[in-house]
This record gives structure tokens, sequence and C-alpha cells, in this order.
């Protein structure tokens, strides 16, 4: 199985400049192989960086120095050093994230929401709304609310649509921050089926799952984080 | 989205003083085809200047600003005949000015305003550039019984909508905008974001915004130069410089915002 994730010696620290230059250590010399239908479940406590290792993975954050090398359209690019213009086409074709909370934008319905990557990806409108649309119906969300903005839908709603936007292309490589934390028991076992199925298709996956039970049925190993004030 | 793999803008040094004071300061990038960059920093932090150094409107201290223009090949538009960038700024380039009646005619109605931009690139069929002129109230949702009255009539979200649609109907392929969302109340502006968001993607146009508002250069840009004092003290994805800034400046920015 090839190698989709590679990151070598990652350090991240947070300077706050408006804190009187306060040094936060996220992580230091970190170092992680992901391959191909293989899940890796990040574990530690509140605190020890995995949401910011996630972050950093998708080039949200950045790292102050190591490297997140990602197989990009059959080469490996250094998050850490790639443009914007290349992080964004990594984004587009190869890297998918479906992060704790969704981001609302005014006027624009579920459907759209789900189906925005996939019509970024290939520019056909019909082809991502019946993508995004057998997403929504999978995730339990009633088509009535399709046409509507989520910015009125509650917690658990707006999670799912998260999780359909992030599963309406077929990343090779998936990030998931916490994607059952506000969900029934009905649509967690719904969301544990979509990241097998994204396995068993080759994607890559990187996640956090605080759910023991979710961890267990989807994750291949853990893989540790301790809080840098812990180890110091 | 187009993949070109040439830039449609490159900036290089671009430098302009007002006197002893400075407007901007050694600015310099490239903008990609369907690429939207954001600039954004308080007042005063030279993100006008540059805009307007970039557009062509204003010749800068030093420094060189080209387009890849699809009649005259790579122009540098400070060193070009005045004939070439009037060409350009009618056809290929577009600039949405924060206060719509500085682009706007509002002696002439709606219809004249669209009219006028397609005339000055050679329509002469009243009943095309009528049916055009419709076409794009519609695309900026104006109701086309509006098509024969005077921008002034207009309220100021309406008046923005028209003045975008002004520069969108010959097709520019790099639009500059300033602050267009500044001073609409905010569902105005949500009704302009979600139609320039759409229009930017569906036409993959290369903009430059300047703005001062971070939740709408979060919305709209892809990368963002953050200016201070008239210098970029850090550019970068979206994303990225907003949720990890980097510059204390930036940090200031981004922990002023009020949580609505």
């Amino acid at each position: 199985m090839s190698i989709k994730i590679a990151v070598s010696n990652l350090d991240k620290t947070f300077t706050l400049h408006t804190q009187g230059g306060t040094v936060i250590n996220v992580f230091a010399n970190l170092n992680l192989e992901v391959r191909s239908g293989e899940c890796v479940a990040l574990a530690g406590a509140s605190g020890a960086g995995k949401s910011s290792l996630i972050c950093s993975l998708y080039g949200n954050y950045k790292p102050q120095s190591g490297s997140i090398e990602i197989l990009h359209d059959g080469v490996m690019i250094d998050m850490v050093t790639a443009s914007p213009r290349e992080i964004l086409d990594i984004r587009r074709h190869t890297m998918g994230y479906v992060s704790q909370f969704l981001r609302v934008v005014p006027r624009v319905s579920a459907l759209d929401v789900v189906a925005e990557p996939l019509l970024n990806l290939n520019g056909n409108v019909d082809e991502a709304r019946a993508k995004a649309a057998s997403l929504l119906e999978r995730l339990n969300i009633p088509s009535a609310l399709w046409n509507l903005p989520p910015a009125t839908f509650s917690g658990g709603e707006q999670q799912r649509v998260n999780i359909a936007r992030g599963f309406c292309v077929a990343y090779p490589i998936l990030l998931l921050d916490e994607p059952t934390a506000s969900l029934d028991a009905d649509n967690r076992q719904v969301v544990v089926s979509l990241i097998n199925e994204a396995k068993q298709a080759g994607a890559a996956v990187v996640g956090i799952f605080h759910d023991e039970e979710v961890r267990d049925l989807v994750s291949d190993r853990l893989f540790e984080m301790h809080s840098f004030k812990e180890a110091a | 989205m187009q993949t070109f793999n040439e830039p449609m803008i490159h900036a290089q040094g671009v430098t302009k003083y007002y006197g002893p004071m400075v407007g901007c300061k050694d600015v310099s990038f490239d903008l990609w085809p369907g690429e939207v960059m954001g600039i954004v920093g308080e007042s005063g932090s030279g993100k006008s200047t540059l805009l307007r150094c970039l557009s062509g409107r204003l010749d800068p201290t030093s420094g060189s600003v080209s387009y890849r223009s699809d009649e005259f090949g790579d122009v540098d538009v400070h060193d070009c005949s005045e004939t070439v960038r009037r060409k350009l700024l009618r056809t290929e380039l577009g600039v949405v000015h924060q206060n719509p009646r500085d682009g706007l005619r509002l002696g002439v109605t709606a219809g004249a305003n669209l009219g006028e931009r397609l005339m000055s690139v050679g329509a002469r069929h009243y009943g095309n550039i009528r049916k055009e002129a419709a076409k794009w109230l519609g695309e900026v949702e104006i109701d086309a019984d509006r098509i024969d009255h005077f921008p002034r009539t207009f309220s100021g979200g309406m008046q923005q909508r028209l003045q975008i649609a002004c520069n969108l109907i010959t097709s520019p392929r790099i639009v500059f905008m300033d602050e267009p969302t500044g001073g609409l109340d905010v569902s105005v502006q949500a009704r302009l974001l979600d139609l320039l968001r759409n229009l930017v993607s569906r036409l993959g146009l290369s903009v430059i915004l300047v703005t001062h508002d971070l939740a709408v250069a979060r919305l709209l840009a892809h990368r963002l130069m953050v200016m201070k004092s008239g210098e970029v003290v850090e550019s970068g994805l979206t994303d990225q410089v907003l949720d990890d800034p980097q510059h204390p400046y930036t940090q200031l920015l981004v922990s002023s915002i009020l949580q609505a």
C-alpha cells in the first residue's frame, strides 16, 4: 500500500504577539506515515494538539519547521512550503476535511453547500447536486430542508451537512475532526459506513474520534499525542 | 476551473510615494486565472493606493505591473500607450468602486449605463444591446422593468449591483474591487456577496479585492495580502492567514473582530 501522508520532524508553536509574545508549544519533532486504505486515529487528552495536527495537514495552520508530504497527482508535495495555489489544488482534488463545525454562508442552500466541492471539481451542476442529494438522504436530512440555508438547522443537522460536504468528492485523503460528536446512534453508524467505504476505495484517513465505539470500528491504529506541557 | 499556466497579473516591486509619504512599498505578486486575492488592512494602510497602481489609474514611483491580455499579449500597464490602456479598461479589466456613484453615470438610465460599455467595445445593434442589458440586470437581481429608470432612483445596494453588471457585461478577465460591500446593510451585503461569489466562480474571473472586512475576505478570497503602513506584512492562503496569523499586526486584526 502506498504512502499518502508522510510527516517528518514537524514542529508547531503559536506565538501570541498580542499577549506579550507568549509562546505555546503544541508539538515538536512529530513523525507520522499514513498509507492508502488505512485510518489513523489521533489520541490524547484535550489540548494535546490533535486538532492542530489536522489543521497543519490541511494547510490551515502553518508549522514552524518540518515537512508534510502529501501524495497529490502522483507526486509528493510538501504542504509546509507549497504555494497557496498548490494547496488549493490539493484541497480540490486530493484532500478533504470535515471540521467540527459547519461554516454557513448566507443564502446558500444545504444542497449547494454539500454539492460545492464536487461542482468546483467537475463543473457539472446536475451530477454534483445528485451526489449531494444522495448523501443528505443517507445522513437522514429530511428533503424539506435541502433547499434551505443551514444557518437555522440544529447542531446535529449542521454537522451532518458538513459530513456530507466532506464526502461529496471521493478524496484520496480524508481528515476528520470529531465527525460524530453530536450525532445519534443511527447517524453515527452511517458515518462509520462512509468512512469504511472510503478506506476500501483506498483513501488514507486521519481522524479524531472521542467516541471509542466509532474509533474501534473505523481505525486501524492509534497515534498517541502527548501534551507538550506534560512532556516538559 | 480554468488552469492556465501563466499568471494574469505580474506585479513587481510596486512602490508609490506621495512626496515623502509612503503610499505602498515594494509589493510583488502573481495573480492566476480564476484566483481571488484579498488585500486587507486598516484604513490608511495603502490598500487603495496599491489597487489604483495595479489597475493602471495611478502611476507608481517605481516597479511594474503587467497583464496577460488576450488582445495585446503581455502589457506593462504603466508603459503602454493611452489607447491600449483605455481599451483594456473597457474590455478585459473591470473596476468596481466603493461608491457606485463613482462608477455609474447618474444622468442616464440603467440600460444606458450598461449599453454604453457595450457600445464602447463596438456593439451597435440597439435591440441586441437592450437585450444584453436586460439579461445583466437579471444576473444582478434587478427587475428588468427598472431598465429605463435613472440609477439615482436606485437604493445603494441596487446601485452597487448595477455597477457590477456594468463591469461584467463586457466579459472582463480581471476585476478590481474596492470595498464592494462597504456601507451596505447586512442583508444587502449577504445578497451581494452571494452574487459575487457565484459570478466569480462561474465566469472564472481573476479578482483583486480590497476590503477591511475579514469576513468578506474569508468568503470571497482564495488568498490574502495583509498591509500595514504601505507594506505587505503577511500573505498566504486566506484561511491560514486568518486562523493562524503569524505577524503581530495580523494577529491584532484577527483578534479585533467582534463576535456577532
